[in-house]
Order: C-alpha cells, then sequence, then structure tokens
C-alpha cells in the first residue's frame, strides 16, 4: 500500500506549518555553526547565516512548503559561504597582483580550541563540495542521505565527496588509521 | 580491543566545539522581528478580535437554535471535495481517503499520516491514531478532552460520521495568548503535534475498534484556515477502512 513515497519523520510542527519566527530561532544558531566552518570568519559567519535567512524568509511561502525547509537553508548558507570564500580569494589574488603584496590573513581571534580549529581549518582548504559534505555530516549528525539532500546530490557522490575527504584529512592531520590503533594496541 | 575511530573523534570533536561557540550569538534578528509584528498588526488584531466576538455571540444563537434534542449538538455531513484523488495510507488498519493534488506526504505510518499542499503553504492536514491528549494519560474520551480544553476555543461543535463511525466535528481557535503546547500525541512515541497548528482548525474525533482517532487540518492565518475547511471535510467524508 501507500500510493506516494512517505517521507522520513519530521517534526509534526513543521507538517502543519510553522512560522518563520519559530523558524528563526531554532536554526539560527547552528547556521552560524555552519557557515563559521564553511567561511573561517565569526564576523562573516553571522552575516552569512543572515543573509541565508533573509533569503529563506523572502521565499517563506514556497520554503515552508517544502519537505525540508531546513535543508533549504542548509544549502543556501553553504552556497553563499562557498561564494563568500571565492570572493575573499579572488580579492587577495587582486590586490597581489596590483600591489605585489599579498593580504593579510584575517586578524579575528580564533574562536576555537587549537586542535578544533586546525580541523576546519583543513576542511576549508578541501574541494568545496568536500567541504559542505564533511561541515552537513559532523556539524549536524546527519547521516549521508540528508547530506545528499541538502546538497542535491545522489547519495554516491555525498559519499565519494565524503570519503575523498576524509581520506585527505587523516593525512594532512597525521591522524592514525582506525586499524592502525588497534595494531598498535595489541 | 578498540573500536575508536580517530577521525570520527577528531570531527566530532570540532563539531562540539563549533556548538559551543555559537550559543553565545545574538540572535537580535529574531528579536527584532517578533517584536516588530505586533506594532505592524495592532490594528488588525483589534478588528479581526471584534469579529471574532461577533462571530462567537453568531455561532451561538445559531448553535442553540439547532441544537438536536437528543445531546445538544447539530448535525453535520461532511461533502467530498471536488477533484480530489484517492491517497491510499499505511495509517492503520489502512485508511483511503481524497485529497487535493497538490499534496505532498510529509509522513505515512501506521501511527500517523501527515499531508502538506503546494497550494496552502502555512497549513496542512494530519490523521492520526492517538496515543494520548496533551500528554496526559490515555484517550478515552477524545472529544471531551477537546471541548473541555482551556487552551481552545470551540467555535462550534457537531455530529458527524467518518468512515462509518460516529464522529464529533469541531471548529476551534486558540484561545487568547495561547501559542504553543502538545496537543494529540500519536500512536509510535513520535512527538505530539504541536499546538502552532492551531491558527484554526476543523477536527474530527472519532473510534474505530476500540481506538481512538483524529482527523485535523490546521493554518496559521485565517483565510487559509478557511480554504482548508472544505479539504478537511472531503477528507473526512471520503474516509474508508
Amino acid at each position: 500500500m501507500g500510493a506516494e513515497e512517505p517521507a522520513r519523520d519530521r517534526p509534526l510542527v513543521v507538517a502543519v506549518g510553522e512560522t518563520f519566527e519559530t523558524f528563526y530561532a531554532r536554526e539560527f544558531r547552528p547556521l552560524v555553526g555552519l557557515t563559521y566552518v564553511l567561511s573561517g570568519s565569526r564576523a562573516s559567519a553571522e552575516d552569512l547565516a543572515q543573509e541565508a535567512m533573509t533569503a529563506t524568509y523572502r521565499r517563506w511561502s514556497r520554503v515552508s512548503a517544502m519537505e525540508s525547509p531546513t535543508g533549504y537553508l542548509r544549502r543556501t548558507a553553504a552556497n553563499l559561504a562557498a561564494s563568500a570564500v571565492r570572493r575573499r580569494v579572488a580579492e587577495g589574488k587582486a590586490v597581489l597582483r596590483l600591489t605585489g603584496q599579498r593580504v593579510a590573513p584575517t586578524t579575528e581571534l580564533p574562536v576555537l580550541p587549537p586542535d578544533d580549529d586546525a580541523f576546519w581549518a583543513e576542511v576549508r582548504r578541501l574541494p568545496r563540495r568536500q567541504a559542505q559534505a564533511v561541515a552537513l555530516r559532523y556539524l549536524y549528525d546527519c547521516p549521508v542521505l540528508e547530506v545528499a539532500e541538502v546538497m542535491g546530490i545522489s547519495e554516491g557522490a555525498a559519499k565519494s565527496h565524503l570519503h575523498r575527504a576524509r581520506t585527505t584529512l587523516t593525512r594532512v592531520l597525521g591522524l592514525p588509521e582506525p586499524g592502525a590503533t588497534e595494531e598498535a594496541a595489541s | 580491543m578498540s573500536t575508536t575511530d580517530p577521525f570520527e573523534t577528531r570531527a566530532q570533536s570540532a563539531a562540539t566545539a563549533v556548538h559551543a561557540a555559537v550559543r553565545g550569538v545574538d540572535m537580535t534578528g529574531a528579536v527584532l522581528t517578533m517584536h516588530d509584528r505586533p506594532t505592524r498588526r495592532r490594528g488588525t488584531v483589534v478588528l479581526a478580535a471584534a469579529a471574532a466576538v461577533l462571530v462567537v455571540v453568531l455561532a451561538a444563537v445559531v448553535v442553540r437554535a439547532t441544537r438536536d434534542q437528543d445531546n445538544g449538538l447539530p448535525a453535520f455531513d461532511p461533502r467530498p471535495l471536488t477533484g480530489a484523488t484517492a491517497l491510499h495510507t499505511q495509517l492503520g488498519p489502512g485508511v483511503r481517503l481524497d485529497l487535493p493534488r497538490t499534496r505532498s506526504v510529509m509522513q505515512d505510518t501506521a501511527g500517523i499520516l501527515s499531508v502538506k499542499f503546494s497550494d496552502k503553504a502555512e497549513a496542512g492536514l494530519l490523521a492520526m491514531r492517538v496515543a494520548s491528549y496533551a500528554q496526559h494519560e490515555g484517550a478515552s474520551n477524545l472529544a471531551q478532552d477537546l471541548g473541555q480544553d482551556s487552551r481552545v476555543h470551540v467555535v462550534s461543535a457537531s455530529h458527524a460520521t467518518v468512515g462509518g463511525e460516529p464522529a464529533t466535528r469541531f471548529v476551534v481557535t486558540p484561545a487568547p495568548g495561547i501559542t504553543t503546547g502538545p496537543w494529540f500525541c500519536p500512536v509510535g512515541g513520535r512527538p505530539c503535534l504541536d499546538f502552532n497548528a492551531t491558527g484554526g482548525s476543523t477536527v474530527y474525533v472519532f473510534r474505530h475498534r476500540g481506538e481512538p482517532y483524529v482527523l485535523v487540518g490546521g493554518a496559521l492565518n485565517s483565510d487559509v484556515t478557511a480554504a482548508m475547511r472544505p479539504l478537511v471535510d472531503g477528507a473526512a467524508a471520503t474516509w474508508q477502512w
């Protein structure tokens, strides 16, 4: 039975309509986390999260009818963060070309402990889609299928991005492979 | 033997640190939005309140005039909605009802069916096997629970039939100042239907094989609430086990 494909569990409140205010209150802070890890700047992160929220608010009548308004918001924010990073890199190159001087890195104080800061810094050095997949997977504890839905790609592609990202990060962070730990212990 | 994955551990630690770091993020945007609304809509709210009082008075007059002598409730005959098509659901014990083609099924299990409509963004329809009312024990008399719930204002109540079972049809709005809270709680341990859904709702409560059921169509504003009403009645009229 079941003429239509049932969606996975969602909070019922979303199913029968949710005000934007409630949605904002629930999603804003976690969203800043996403834009922070993808942009590397706390100040930009809040602006980017606000921008994503504003874009969602403008389309709220349509977005709130979607199966996953949260997925739409996160995808918007992840894309905005990627654009911001691209813009920053392009600006840096332009300054280098015109003046011969490198743009000084941002002087914001890190908001995370050094190890965690280093982890996300390496995530940002990954190709854009890999970085987004890692951020969604670990920041929101999303299953691979949900990562794929938010990014608008197939589950296989999401798995591939995550696998490549994990291989790179394990290497650059100098982490032991899971099997290696057990062998060393034994 | 250890089964810890160093990468997973490191990633989870990094994620936890981010969540802790954003805990103090200012929510100015939300505060502004929420404060702005009452000011902007004060006139509308006063007008709506006056209209609501008038409607309640009129409804009381109508209800009194049309009372059934048996038990005080008028009868209501739900009508199928034109153009709606059949939806076969998982809702136990196998429910079929007719809904518009603009539907999008959000949840469909033995305990709950949740549907949205693309042309009615801030609205939805739920059919549920009820485990409890507002997280209180049991659901032996849903009509009584709903009728006595001080959080809702019952605009009307009438006798109806859903799937051949005697039902009570309510039209309810939230009581002044009520914005949220658990309402009907489904079988299966999922979250209860939140009171936010009750900008205005049409509610059918009934029993089948000893189990309590509810069919609710709700919306966040009065225009959509009105548009939802024939849809909910259509679902009630075409409900089959």
